[in-house]
């Protein structure tokens, strides 16, 4: 606030003489802004940023992207998320505007330093999302987070921050998917584990943690088969149920196997490994990790 | 990160479950064995024996109630109309196998080389599912009638 006093003061005595004297909308939210009086910046510098004598001025957006900032701050305590989120979007979108007009300009590094501010709320604010099981707002929060980044940095490599949110936002559908609420399309929770743990992949093929899960989510839904199978099933489906879950035991391994090979002395990978081949009948290799398991549970 | 946890199950046991309760349908018993419990043995198979234990909640074979017996030696082998033993050896399965053929009983096991002479019945991994072999001869030894869509399923049938 100090800081934004002392430029506002800078550029108010840069205002073009003839407009400061007809008390431009911009110096009224500025001065309503140093009163604290929010709503009333707000109502000025809408009217300035609709007015194309001002709407092509660096500061305009600058100074909205404050009164925005101190709105949101306000809002997403005591209001509805909604109305913080839209003024939150709106001050993001005030910082980069005003980027945009002088992209060397004095108030560049001010207006990064907001944005990095308001990209941190971005983030955190979609792993409260995600802990409250609501993807589809997280996501929302996050590319519009990713696109904060950019701004801020064009260069800078989001790969580390998506795997991230990939992997926490796979483990609340994994959830999910083993206690699923009535609401819920098990199917489609599935679907979207496994198309998040392979985005992962993508990402970072080398990532132990989607490997091993991606596993776990395959051998869990072959085990889920079985359990649901009625003990009266007559040989043709029980054949097919058995060909559905080895399928899916299959697709497990892979996963798990490339978790051991990352890690080989990780005792989860060695329940994981020695479950799978047990799962698809190969007890020799079952064993194998089995006794690997006990070794690594001896030398503690 | 939260790290998914493994579905501890164990797979085969309901499997083989499922198996030795279509085994029952498809094969009859003489008449002596029509009545009363239908009593099936276990031996050194927890996971198998709690399988059928639940299914006997609520199944029946043939209107017969199922019981579920779990043996711990050749001597607790009695009358029944099924023994599943574990042990991949003929040394291992015999001794129970042999005092089981003093009954009409479905003998069952899983392990190489048994269905040559051992059991009626073995379980066999083809690829990677669980399949089985018969030996029709033994099923005769036992007064056991096995119908032609068990026969006609198994891997391999010995006559």
């Amino acid at each position: 606030m100090k800081r934004l006093v002392i430029i506002a003061v800078v550029l108010f005595s840069m205002i073009p003489i003839g407009l400061r004297a007809q008390l431009d909308p911009v110096s009224l939210a500025l001065r309503a802004y140093q009163n604290k009086d929010l709503p009333k910046a707000k109502e000025f510098i809408e009217i300035a940023v609709g007015d194309d004598n001002f709407n092509g001025i660096t500061k305009t957006w600058y100074f909205r992207g404050y009164i925005y900032k101190d709105l949101f701050k306000e809002a997403k305590d005591a209001k509805s998320q909604k109305e913080a989120f839209d003024l939150r979007a709106t001050a993001i979108e005030s910082y980069s505007k005003a980027i945009e007009l002088e992209p060397k300009g004095e108030l560049v590094e001010d207006c990064l330093n907001s944005l990095k501010y308001l990209s941190s709320t971005l983030y955190n604010d979609a792993a409260f999302a995600l802990d409250s099981n609501n993807f589809e707002t997280a996501q929302t929060l996050f590319d519009n987070y990713s696109k904060v980044i950019k701004v801020i940095n064009p260069s800078m490599d989001l790969n580390q921050r998506t795997i991230e949110f990939n992997l926490y936002k796979a483990s609340k559908y994994s959830y999910l998917f083993d206690n699923p609420r009535p609401e819920d399309n098990r199917d489609e929770i599935g679907n979207n584990v496994v198309t998040l743990y392979k985005e992962v992949l993508t990402l970072d093929q080398e990532n132990i943690s989607a490997n091993y899960n991606l596993a776990i989510h395959y051998y869990n839904q072959g085990v889920n088969i079985i359990e649901n199978m009625d003990y009266e099933q007559d040989f043709e489906t029980l054949f097919a149920i058995q060909a559905q879950v080895m399928e899916l035991f299959g697709a497990a391994l892979p996963y798990m196997l490339k978790a051991y090979e990352l890690n080989p002395l990780r005792k989860e990978t060695l329940v994981g490994l020695s479950g799978i081949y047990f799962g698809l009948n190969n007890i020799e290799e079952s064993e194998k990790y089995q006794a690997e398991l006990k070794k690594l549970e001896n030398q503690e | 990160m939260g790290q998914a946890s493994m579905n501890t199950m164990n797979t085969r046991a309901k499997f083989k479950a499922t198996y030795i309760l279509n085994f029952a349908k498809y094969t009859e018993w003489p008449a002596a064995y029509k009545q009363g419990d239908f009593i099936i043995g276990v031996v050194n198979d927890d996971d198998l024996a709690l399988n059928l234990e639940t299914a006997a909640k609520t199944k029946k074979i043939n209107s017969q109630n199922l019981v579920v017996k779990r043996l711990k030696s050749p001597s607790e082998v009695t009358k029944c109309h099924m023994i599943y033993v574990s042990g991949a050896s003929v040394g291992a399965v015999e001794p129970y196998i042999n005092k089981a053929k003093e009954f009409n009983c479905l003998t069952i096991t899983e392990g190489k080389g048994l269905i040559e002479r051992t059991s009626a019945i073995n379980f066999v991994v083809v690829g990677a599912a669980m399949k089985y072999e018969m030996n029709k001869s033994l099923f005769n030894q036992q007064d056991l009638i096995v119908s032609n869509t068990l026969e006609n399923l198994a891997t391999k049938v010995i006559n």
